[in-house]
């Protein structure tokens, strides 16, 4: 049992875990890197302490630099948030060496998850539905690769088992691509991942993003507390985000959810976790599992009425959850658009000084961020500075909300991409709902050629 | 196009990721930076890799030369065992001399003076609790 949480991380989810350890009454320790050392959540804190220089490497992604700050400021516990070292089984299993808590599965969860071949075995003897193809590693004879490619049918996609996140995967339409795919991967992952091992897997053409979002205690309690759609994606970075999915069977989903709940008990995971699926004629594939904090839990959070950050906080401190899956109801429609700190147009970086911070508000409104008026965007990090969240009885009222709330904002002396939000919440086929994870860099697409300024 | 700012940016990126040289191309122009590391500077010298505590020499103006601390720890100014501090207000130093201990947990790595010259002022107090970059000394 901790009462204090040293904040690994940075940015508006540093902000956000802080403002869960304080209703929890937990003491917060923030680690920073020099960049960071005036941010407003660092002067929030109880204790703030310097762990490096700017460069995320000497600082948020050092496990040293972190054990070294936890030792010296007397942290019982690291809150890891997302990105750097959340998902690094080494880290997990140092700090719990050291003795402190980590606020996140265990090291053994998170290394299954982390090998997308050893994932994709443990769903589906969980019952969890997979990309059709084998859940083995691909043998090295080209005779037998190309049956398994015939047997799974036209086109495929090859992945490399330690990829993720869109990196090392290469579709194949025709089987007279095979052998160089397969030889190029293989390389890519031996490189870019040191894990040689590739697989293969039918290559849906026009899917859906769909996750669900877990939540596990230590006692045996695994929850499911509901779905996201993350379809609007812009190399493989989600942009806009909402709960629940539109236009999908409540039912599929309640099945897709119990099957994710059976697969967190028989890999004893704890803490909260998202299923990333891949959805295509009203069938579910299971692509990979985040053993994280998601950017996007606030519209579950807005869905569901919970604190998902105190909740993975209190089961981290070893307390039984409270709530049965019969007590967890969704309630109306959240967006959430994720406002970055670029050209809406070249989507370079735009790092500066934001001279004017206009926020809306209102009802249903949300907005989660670290920043303030006179704040200067580091160069150094993602360019992620707020999330705009809405919720509203309907998907309808929802947007109606969304757009007010972005003619409001105002954000000058950096670019932002609040102009595309504003563009996608006016698309007729987004409105619609359903769109395709393809939809939005088509649409880019689009407008590129048709020469805009 | 690229503005100057942009190449400067690109520079500080290389810097700290401890790489030489890069190379952009675009539609429309190509870019190849290299950079030239200067071996007296420490700005520009090969950040280690994360080093417990320890110290390093920061800012440079004219005579005086700022130590801070490199790592989180606790500031202490005599070695556990001694009634008397390292040094004080006024002392000569020469370079490699312990100025003082950082401690975490039980690590306590040294603060060295980065050059011979006095004391000039004790920025931290015992039991501070420092960071990288927490000023320590001012040595003139």
């Amino acid at each position: 049992m901790f009462d204090n949480v040293l904040i690994a991380n940075r940015g508006e989810i540093a902000l956000r875990i802080q403002r869960a350890c304080r209703a929890l009454g937990l003491k917060t320790i923030v680690a920073h890197s020099e960049a960071d050392r005036d941010a407003r959540y660092v002067a929030l804190a109880d204790q703030a302490i310097c762990i490096g220089p700017a460069a995320a490497r000497l600082s948020y992604l050092s496990p040293a630099a972190l054990l070294l700050a936890a030792e010296a400021t007397g942290a019982q516990a690291i809150h890891p948030g997302y990105g750097f070292l959340s998902e690094n089984a080494g880290f997990a299993e140092q700090v719990e060496a050291a003795g402190l808590s980590f606020i996140g599965p265990t090291a053994a969860s998170i290394r299954i998850m982390g090998d997308k071949v050893a994932a994709k075995r443990a769903m589906r003897e969980a019952g969890v539905p997979c990309v059709p193809g084998p859940d083995t590693a691909l043998p090295d004879d080209a005779g037998e690769i190309a049956a398994i490619a015939a047997e799974i049918g036209y086109p495929v996609i090859v992945k490399a088992a330690g990829g993720g996140g869109g990196r090392g995967m290469r579709v194949v339409r025709v089987p007279g691509e095979l052998a160089e795919a397969i030889a190029v991967t293989r390389e890519e992952a031996q490189r870019a991942f040191a894990n040689p091992e590739i697989y293969i897997e039918k290559f849906l053409q026009h899917p859906r993003h769909v996750e669900i979002q877990v939540l596990c205690d230590q006692h045996g309690t695994a929850l499911w507390l509901g779905d996201r759609d993350c379809s609007l994606q812009r190399r493989n970075q989600k942009v806009v985000e909402e709960a629940p999915a539109p236009g999908i069977a409540r039912d599929l989903i309640a099945r897709i959810g119990e099957a994710c709940v059976e697969a967190c008990r028989r890999i004893g995971y704890r803490g909260v976790g998202t299923f990333e699926f891949l959805y295509e004629d009203e069938a579910f594939y299971f692509i990979e599992m985040n053993t994280r904090l998601q950017v996007e839990h606030p519209v579950t959070e807005m869905t569901t009425g919970l604190d998902l950050v105190c909740e993975q906080i209190r089961v981290a401190r070893g307390e039984r959850l409270a709530l049965t899956q019969a007590e967890i109801k969704l309630s109306g429609h959240a967006i959430e658009c994720r406002i970055n700190a670029e050209d809406p147009e070249s989507f370079s970086a735009s790092p500066g000084r934001v001279t004017r911070w206009d926020l809306p508000g209102g009802i249903g409104v949300r907005l989660d961020s670290h920043v303030v008026a006179d704040y200067v965007v580091p160069p150094h990090y993602d360019s992620l500075i707020a999330k705009l969240i809405v919720h509203g009885a309907t998907r309808e009222e929802a947007l109606i909300r969304a757009r007010i709330a972005l003619s409001e904002m105002k954000v000058e002396g950096i670019s932002t991409n609040i102009p595309l939000h504003r563009e996608i919440l006016e698309d007729a086929d987004f409105v619609a709902g359903g769109v395709d994870i393809h939809f939005l860099e088509k649409r880019l697409a689009l407008r590129q050629r048709a020469g805009r300024p | 196009m690229m503005e100057i700012a942009e190449i400067e940016q690109l520079l500080r990126w290389l810097e700290e990721a401890g790489l030489d040289s890069i190379e952009i191309e675009g539609p429309e122009h190509g870019l190849r930076l290299r950079l030239q590391r200067d071996a007296g500077s420490a700005e520009a010298g090969e950040p280690s890799a994360v080093e417990p505590s320890g110290s390093s020499e920061r800012r440079r103006d004219d005579a005086t030369e700022i130590v801070a601390a490199r790592g989180p720890g606790q500031f202490q100014d005599r070695h556990p065992a001694r009634e008397k501090a390292f040094v004080r207000v006024g002392d000569s130093v020469c370079s490699g001399d312990i100025l003082a201990l950082i401690r975490t947990g039980p690590v306590y790595a040294p603060v060295t003076a980065p050059r011979d010259g006095r004391v000039e002022q004790i920025l931290a107090a015992a039991g501070d609790l420092v960071g990288f970059g927490s000023l320590l000394f001012r040595i003139r």
